[in-house]
């Protein structure tokens, strides 16, 4: 019989390959000797999803090999679905996010949404073309520890300091943590608007929220 | 003597040396002005982008409707089925100036015509039904217009396969489309790719204009290595073929992230990378960009990061600028282009101009302390 941690590489090595049928195998084989679904998840298919990760880093994978990679976990998820006892998988953290008013490019938020949840984010994706006042509902009402922004374009960009210039007039700034993204956006412009992190690199901004919700930082 | 515009800018195209390294912008991006007129009388060029066809779909019915505000909804009822479109528009459009939108921005797309997998039969049709017939008269005036004071560069739709994936098919779908139903992806960039070499390039081909733009929009996170490899160099070779007969040059406006095609891209026969966004936007330094693509002209994207998002920073901008040069040294084959944005602030482009200027050809390792000490 296969082992436990030969199961969990199974998976994760069957995903990183972007081969559903040899990840489906392996995590019915975890199922059937017992591992918590939980912990499928957490050691198999999140893990899975960082080789996916750390190859379109390393330009071995690119859009079209995320998308695969998010169908395969959805597809994945739905075999777990069944097995998973309600309130145990937690999610990490929340996240709201959206591409700025006049802009409506969703390629670099979209690829952002993916690693998220595959990390074990809950994200709440307001979509394209968000108006300020849609971000500062968002964040009263789902309460993220995390507000996600992006813009392709150098004329939407500035529409991210609005977004914060908000959250500080309506005592909601301190709350949580803004991450900036986009091809046009520095570090110097979001310091100059007040986020706490940009970066173009989703990757380094995923491990970025992780690091804000795991050691618990507030705003 | 002096260089006209126009002299620069086509004796660097033909890989000659110019008395210094154009700097142009393109004509509908340069916001007219006092500091434009400025600028265009201390050397700054104009490119000028017109169509040279006309296209239309026969044996079908297009219909348009309101979508709500700025918002148009377009219907395609073809004897095989209908499928529809959402266009947004910028704001003010039909409002201002009789009925244009006052930046002339292309409408972008919130709904697209493959929805669903039997849309693509229906989309099918329409591309077997589009007809081309040449239309000179935009590059013929624009080229009277414009004397020495830049060039017309004609163009084309975008490559086939890029068209299917940024016109007719939502990305998301178009990957998952391309995985699993390769055939019927492949089989629509197959029919448009032929209507292209057999109807469009050859209109190209004898438009008047020196440039045509045979692609755009190129960046390897959307056009991966084998994507890139299997679909757009075939169509760019055939257009070659077509093209470089009649003396004209081709042109794809690569403004993407270009590290990962970067052999791709020397193996192919375009001339001019249009658009070429240097670090920090881009992901490809300039000098390696030119080491690898030996014969090929950069018209360098000044990043609108640099340019544009921090306001006005001449300073910055010229320490970038003087900073860029230095690894083009001797300075062949490039031309700076202001921006692919139009909302560049004058100082900034002043900045630039006041730098080229001093970009004398050959360039030297002299000139560029030189330039530092201007500062």
């Amino acid at each position: 019989m296969v082992s436990k941690e030969e199961v969990l590489e199974g998976i994760r090595q069957s995903i990183g390959a972007l081969d559903f049928e040899g990840a489906s195998k392996s995590l019915k084989d975890a199922l059937n000797i017992g591992i918590d679904p939980a912990e499928i998840i957490t050691d198999g298919v999140s893990k899975g999803e960082e080789i996916v990760g750390q190859k379109f880093e390393r330009n071995e994978y690119f859009l079209s090999e995320l998308i695969m990679a998010g169908e395969m976990t959805k597809q994945l998820l739905d075999i777990l679905k069944p097995h998973i006892e309600k309130g145990k998988v937690k999610p990490k953290g929340r996240v709201v996010i959206g591409t700025v008013e006049g802009d409506i490019h969703d390629i670099g938020k979209n690829i952002v949404i993916m690693f998220l949840q595959s990390r074990g984010f809950d994200v709440v994706d307001l979509g394209v073309d968000v108006p300020v006042d849609k971000f500062i509902a968002a964040v009263k009402e789902h309460e993220p520890q995390i507000l996600a922004m992006s813009a392709l374009m150098t004329l939407t960009a500035p529409v991210m300091g609005d977004v914060i210039k908000r959250l500080t007039e309506t005592s909601l700034r301190s709350k949580i943590k803004v991450i900036i993204g986009g091809a046009p956006t520095t570090p110097e412009f979001g310091k100059s608007i007040g986020a706490d992190y940009q970066t173009t690199d989703p990757v380094k901004g995923v491990e970025k929220c992780l690091e804000w919700v795991e050691s618990g930082v507030d705003g | 003597m002096m260089m006209t515009a126009r002299e620069r800018l086509l004796t660097t195209l033909r890989g000659g040396l110019a008395d210094r390294i154009p700097i142009a912008g393109f004509d509908r991006h340069l916001l007219q002005g006092d500091k434009e007129r400025e600028a265009r009388n201390r050397g700054l060029g104009l490119i000028c982008h017109r169509p040279c066809y006309i296209e239309s779909i026969l044996n079908t019915e297009v219909l348009t409707k309101s979508g709500g505000p700025n918002t148009q909804v377009k219907i395609y009822n073809t004897p095989v089925g209908s499928v529809s479109e959402v266009l947004s528009y910028g704001a003010g459009y039909g409002i201002a100036l009789f009925g244009r939108d006052w930046q002339g921005v292309v409408p972008r797309r919130k709904e697209f015509l493959v929805k669903k997998p039997e849309d693509y039969k229906v989309l099918k049709y329409i591309v077997e039904n589009l007809h081309y017939e040449p239309y000179y008269f935009a590059i013929e005036d624009q080229i009277k217009r414009i004397g020495e004071d830049g060039i017309v560069v004609a163009t084309l739709p975008y490559e086939p396969m890029q068209r299917i994936l940024i016109e007719f098919v939502d990305w998301k779908r178009f990957y998952i489309d391309l995985m699993k139903n390769r055939e019927t992806v492949e089989e629509i960039y197959e029919i448009l790719k032929d209507k292209y070499v057999k109807e469009l390039y050859p209109i190209a081909a004898n438009s008047p204009a020196e440039v045509v733009m045979v692609g755009a929009n190129i960046d390897s996170i959307l056009v991966n290595p084998p994507l890139f490899e299997r679909y757009y160099i075939p169509p760019y070779e055939e257009c070659a073929e077509i093209l470089h007969p009649k003396g004209k040059m081709l042109n794809v406006h690569m403004d993407g992230r270009l590290k990962a095609l970067k052999d791709h891209i020397a193996k192919t026969r375009l001339d001019v990378i249009e658009a070429f966004t240097p670090p920090p936007m881009g992901d490809l330094p300039i000098n390696e960009a030119l080491n690898m693509w030996r014969g090929k002209v950069l018209w360098i994207n000044f990043p609108s990061t640099i340019s544009t998002l921090m306001g006005p920073s001449p300073q910055n901008v010229k320490k970038y600028l003087i900073d860029l040069l230095e690894q083009t040294i001797p300075g062949e084959r490039i031309t700076l282009i202001v921006s692919t944005e139009n909302r560049v602030p004058a100082e900034n482009m002043m900045a630039m101009v006041e730098i080229m200027e001093k970009a004398k050809l050959p360039l030297t390792k002299e000139a560029i302390e030189e330039m530092r000490r201007s500062i």
